[in-house]
């Protein structure tokens, strides 16, 4: 009788509804450390040790361009104190190139709280001084234009193709190794132009003019610059970066992260460092999710499909 | 930049070299594979394997070209024990292999013993068994404090540590 | 669990809109300079040096895995202080490299690959603690003249940096691989077709131009391709200890002399070459500007050079000490060339600078001309500090060299075996946290002594793997660019910096046999031991 008083007790005690955090939170980034992903886990850290009195732990995990942590996301443990930094367009470009040991929907994004929109980018002296002058030379010389980028089929990429596709122009796309060569390739003038980040914009400061901005209103930061939706040409996106956990994590526990996250994304000091800094914050909680994730995979499909990215 | 960096003795003997010419013939098949690959890719990707491929196959040619005619003393032969050589080489690849199953630390120490006991040549009593061992734990333990407890640095856990 | 340790509050990151214009007066540098002497930015110096040196020394540990697991550590720190402690620990680690090139033959970082050409030979004649006093001096004046040039000529020379385009770089690669091909002198074919399996091993997944997946045999294993540290790691170390194994003999057959450092001899010896240590400096932080190019082909360009100019060029490769010289001054010369872009521009200089930078960025520092002036404080005192930390090279070097060299004879071979194969084993793991990393660094650490075995050397092969990306990128990126602007033979061959540079490859190229067609003459009687 005794015996299963307490064990009631005990189940009832035990159940999955407990606070999280009820430890410390290993924070995976798939990346090396100063990237983007990594800048955002740093802004996070102190304000959920504010927030929740517990850690978050930073752990570096690079890879494959992050197919590597993502492809070993699901052997974590599934508490939902061990969360991994997730990224669009990544998560749904890499497993159509190829096997990268995972598929899209292994993975199970709980929250996205910023985008760095695309922006295309000129050296400050450069003779092209607004879009529209950019679209023109690209309209009188087919070809001629190069724009810079950081990787192949990367989000860099997809931007200049639906670019192209929307402003009705053809130009040429130079890949580089990363952002940073691909931003010396302005500031050398070596192309013409370069289509990187809002946030290059930021950190490069007055050596690139920013011409246009792939968000739906002008940047904070950036009041003199327009958005593409402005000029017609309907190009919104960016790189976007949020959480995720492992798929054996009990729906409760996902709420509760994505919670968290969402508390950590409404602190104000923290958004405006990142308002200054070029990105955009959003708020996609878990509950939202689906609808999130089936836009963006139909938009980046047919990107995709048009550059002829297919498995092999 | 000589080849033959090694420490250990060799023993020349005047044959052709052998190892050299199978080598230089695996490299022309591996050449081949190379530009058959290509096939696939796009233009711009495939330039650089397919020139890669044509130079590694032309000088391998000429390598097997000139050692076939040159009796030359080249056939230099390692001493030494095969069987720790091949122990080293197994052990390792196990290890390896049992990073992530074991965990990183845990194999490392099963690997490190299995090491001294390949690599000892004095012979083995209690008192050196005690030391050696004791460094194994000494250096690999050391290591886990500082990459795990101090650097936070994520190592595979597998089953163990 | 402990986090990161909290030597101060975190600062809040700030991205500061405008830089202020201010005038520098030689004057004004003075705080800087004390505040580098600081008891805690001293001791960070120092912490800094030590660790740095006592990880390049340990074969299978490099400089990129030092930074990269260290620089956590110091998001606690105040920026300055941060800075110096990485600045110590890489500039300190690419010197320990040194050690186990020398000692061991197997280079602790790629920057360390061409002092083994004459350092491991030089260390097989008894030569050893000579050869480390003057990678030491070496060391020690590369660095300084590096940070040198940082202190008072970045911004111009970050110019430098932007002038280099797509056509310059590919060139720079191609004169790189003649190099590779030049040194492998009675041996060429096997160095080529080593250089060109290395560049076959770059290949191996993802493109960046084209976007291709390459050679992977449809793997995730493959998909990150070849990492460089881990197959350095693999191609010079695991041979040494499968050889090792192998024997009872000890490891380094060598004269136990107590002559000390041989500080006068090895002083000596650099005030005789002081020209080809100026030179090989000036070349290592010219090449440590230029973005993705490191101190691998920074030595491999100084060491070219100077052997094409001494009296006696077939001394090199056979134990010459101004071989050492000039790799080792050259190298330590990255680590000030490398910071001009990554400060001036944002854009790392070399690997280990890329995660430096990151640190910077967390750190809330802006990059730029204006970091000079707007937040001189910080940068003036890291260079400082960078300064110190060099110079504490010397007596750090020196006494850790003199315990490096009786350790690696005194301790018993059963325990040296597995503790340098536990070395490879945590160091290609920790550069990225990768245990894919250790796979492929035993992969091709068995690959390497089979190659090994039968003539083909590691050097031609690591080589490739480095310079392979970017002579492929520079290409197509300049054929690209160049078909767009209908200027395709100008963009190879118009340029006058890279014309030079292709200049200077064809002379690489046509050099040896020139002075192998005079050698034959004159030494017709002299049988070289190693003949392909």
């Amino acid at each position: 009788m005794r015996l299963t008083a307490i064990a009631v007790v005990l189940a009832v005690l035990a159940s999955p509804a407990a606070a999280f955090p009820t430890k410390d939170v290993d924070y995976i980034i798939p990346f090396a450390p100063g990237g983007e992903s990594d800048i955002a886990a740093r802004l996070q850290q102190p304000i959920f040790h504010d927030q929740t009195g517990k850690q978050l732990i930073v752990k570096y995990q690079a890879g494959a361009g992050g197919a590597q942590a993502w492809s070993q996301l699901n052997k974590m443990p599934a508490d939902g104190h061990t969360i991994v930094g997730v990224n669009l367009p990544h998560i749904i470009l890499q497993p159509m190139q190829g096997n990268v040991g995972y598929e899209t929907d292994d993975l199970t994004p709980v929250f996205w709280f910023h985008y760095t929109p695309d922006a295309i980018l000129v050296p400050v002296n450069s003779e092209l001084k607004t879009l529209k002058d950019l679209i023109e030379f690209a309209r009188k010389n087919p070809g001629a234009l190069t724009f810079s980028g950081s990787g192949s089929n990367s989000a860099n990429h997809l931007a200049h193709q639906r670019f192209d596709k929307l402003a009705g122009v053809k130009t040429t796309y130079v890949p580089f190794g990363g952002t940073a060569p691909s931003v010396t390739a302005i500031l050398g003038n070596q192309v013409k132009a370069s289509f990187g980040y809002s946030t290059v914009a930021s950190t490069q400061g007055d050596k690139v003019r920013m011409l246009a901005v792939a968000s739906d209103e002008r940047l904070p930061s950036f009041p003199d610059v327009p958005t593409f939706k402005e000029n017609g040409i309907d190009l919104v996106g960016g790189a976007y970066r949020g959480v995720g956990v492992p798929k054996g994590t009990p729906e409760d526990t996902r709420k509760q992260v994505s919670d968290a996250f969402g508390k950590i994304n409404s602190d104000p000091k923290l958004i405006k460092t990142m308002n200054d800094g070029g990105f955009v914050v959003i708020n996609v909680p878990y509950e939202k999710m689906g609808e999130f994730m089936a836009k963006r995979k139909q938009e980046i499909s047919e990107t995709a499909q048009d550059m002829g990215i297919k498995k092999k | 930049m000589k080849a033959d960096t090694r420490v250990s003795g060799t023993k020349v003997q005047p044959t052709r070299d052998a190892g050299g010419i199978v080598l230089a013939v695996l490299f022309v098949l591996l050449g081949l594979w190379m530009i058959w690959e290509s096939a696939d890719m796009s233009a711009l990707g495939a330039v650089f394997p397919r020139t890669i491929a044509a130079v590694m196959i032309l000088c391998s040619l000429a390598l097997v070209v000139r050692q076939w005619l040159h009796f030359k003393a080249r056939g230099a032969t390692a001493d030494g024990s095969t069987f720790r050589r091949v122990a080293l080489i197994l052990i390792m690849g196990i290890w390896v292999l049992l990073l992530s199953v074991l965990g990183f630390f845990a194999s490392s120490l099963l690997a490190f013993f299995a090491l001294l006991v390949v690599a000892n040549y004095d012979g083995w009593n209690r008192r050196r068994a005690f030391q050696y061992g004791g460094a194994g734990v000494a250096v690999v333990g050391m290591c886990y404090l500082i990459f795990v407890r101090l650097l936070s640095v994520p190592t595979p856990h597998g089953l163990l540590f | 669990m402990v986090g990161p340790l909290k030597l101060a509050d975190q600062p809040q990151p700030t991205y500061p809109t405008d830089a202020q214009p201010e005038r520098c007066d030689p004057v004004d540098l003075l705080p800087y300079i004390l505040q580098a002497l600081s008891p805690a930015n001293l001791g960070l110096a120092l912490a800094g040096v030590v660790i740095g040196t006592i990880i390049g020394a340990l074969p299978g540990l490099s400089a990129t895995m030092a930074v990269a697991v260290l620089v956590p550590f110091t998001f606690g720190m105040n920026p300055a202080s941060g800075l110096i402690a990485l600045g110590a620990i890489y500039t300190g680690a690419i010197y320990g490299g040194s050690f186990s090139a020398i000692l061991v033959n197997t280079p602790g970082t790629p920057s360390s690959i061409a002092t083994t050409f004459d350092g491991f030979p030089m260390a097989r004649r008894g030569d050893g603690n000579l050869a480390v006093t003057l990678a030491t001096l070496a060391s020690v004046i590369g660095g300084i003249v590096g940070a040198l040039f940082l202190l008072f000529l970045s911004p111009p020379l970050s110019m430098v940096a932007l002038a280099f385009g797509p056509p310059e770089y590919f060139w720079l690669a191609v004169f790189g691989l003649t190099l590779i091909s030049a040194l492998s002198v009675g041996n060429l074919l096997k160095g080529l077709i080593g250089a060109c399996f290395g560049l076959f091993l770059a290949t191996i997944g993802v493109a960046i131009v084209g976007g291709d997946t390459r050679f992977t045999l449809d793997s995730p294993f493959l998909l990150g391709g070849v990492d460089v540290i881990a197959a350095l790691i693999g191609l010079y170390c695991i041979p040494v200890i499968i050889d090792l194994v192998a024997t009872p003999d000890p490891h380094l057959r060598v004269a136990l002399q107590d002559g000390g450092f041989r500080l006068g001899e090895a002083a000596a010896l650099c005030r005789r070459s002081w020209f080809n240590l100026l030179r090989s400096s000036v070349i290592g932080t010219l090449v440590g500007i230029l973005p993705g190019a490191g101190g691998s082909i920074a030595s491999l360009v100084a060491y070219s050079e100077a052997r094409r100019s001494a009296r006696h060029p077939e001394r090199f490769g056979t134990g010459e000490p101004d071989g050492v010289l000039a790799t080792e001054s050259a190298n330590n010369a990255t680590v000030g060339g490398g910071f001009i872009p990554t400060l001036v521009l944002g854009i790392p200089g070399t690997p280990p600078d890329a995660v430096i930078l990151g640190a910077l960025l967390v750190q809330g520092i802006r990059t730029g001309p204006g970091l000079f002036t707007g937040q001189g404080d910080i940068v003036y005192t890291f260079i400082f500090g960078l300064l110190v930390a060099t110079l504490l090279m010397l007596p750090v070097g020196l006494l850790i060299g003199r315990y490096a060299y009786q350790a690696i004879i005194a301790v018993p071979k059963a325990v040296l075996v597995p503790s340098v194969a536990f070395l490879t084993v945590i160091g290609s793991f920790a550069v990225h946290n990768n245990p894919d990393d250790v796979t492929m660094m035993f992969a091709l650490g068995v690959i390497g002594w089979i190659l090994n075995r039968f003539g083909f050397a590691p050097s031609p092969i690591v080589l490739g793997i480095i310079l392979g990306p970017i002579a492929e990128q520079g290409f197509v990126q300049a054929w690209l660019i160049g078909s767009a602007q209908n200027n395709l033979l100008g963009m190879f061959f118009g340029r006058p910096i890279s014309a030079t540079i292709a200049a200077l490859a064809l002379l690489t190229l046509v050099y040896p046999l020139i002075v192998g067609a005079i050698g034959k003459r004159k030494t017709s009687t002299q049988e070289m031991p190693h003949e392909g």
